[in-house]
């Protein structure tokens, strides 16, 4: 019960978030720029998540999965600078709000969407191998 | 809905459950939670903030590669 209580006002958000708005042939350009904050965002909470968690219990991780550091360190080598990627599409995105714009701008959202599927399955998996 | 929002929710509950283990979790959730309840684009200046707090993690040493 104790954990349905702290589940439910953020599935909540999720949820009600998802479901408002609108398909991606009608959004305005304001929510195309209000996703990529987002996603920025978001990405950078993970993947500042991903490397502490790695970093704080690096030799208990390597014998569990050894790819659980090598992707730390690829997100250590990488993740800002996708992230910033991204920041750069979008202000271009806001500054000229033509279709080229917006490719590069769905580019550098699929590479950082990427990146937190995989960080997150190694959260997932540190976290199980933590409190086994 | 976007994939991030289809990425939050797979691992969603995962992460809560970890949460009450892992101080850092906590944490993390509190921050996406923020993230999703905005519905306006940033102004100048949160941009500015952002932007300078991606640039801070540079020097945060868990962020060092050091093999």
């Amino acid at each position: 019960m104790k954990t349905l209580k702290r589940l439910h006002p953020l599935v909540a958000v999720v949820l009600l978030y998802g479901c408002a708005q609108p398909s991606i042939s009608t959004q305005s350009t304001d929510q195309v720029i209000l996703r990529a904050e987002q996603t920025a965002q978001v990405a950078r909470d993970t993947f500042n998540l991903f490397v502490h968690l790695e970093r704080d219990n690096e030799s208990v991780l390597k014998t569990v999965n050894p790819q659980i550091h090598v992707y730390a360190n690829t997100i250590r080598a990488h993740g800002l600078d996708w992230v910033d990627s991204l920041r750069a599409a979008t202000k271009a995105f806001k500054a000229n709000r033509d279709s080229a714009s917006q490719a590069n701008l769905n580019t550098a959202l699929a590479t950082l969407t990427t990146a937190i599927t995989e960080a997150n399955k190694y959260i997932a998996q540190s976290k199980g191998a933590l409190h086994q | 809905m976007t994939a991030i929002l289809a990425l939050v929710l797979k691992y969603l509950p995962v992460l809560v459950q970890a949460a009450g283990e892992i101080p850092q979790i906590t944490t993390f959730l509190s921050e996406i939670r923020a993230v999703f309840s905005r519905q306006k684009a940033w102004t100048d200046a949160e941009e500015a903030e952002f932007d300078a707090g991606t640039e801070a993690l540079r020097s945060d040493p868990a962020w060092n590669i050091t093999d």
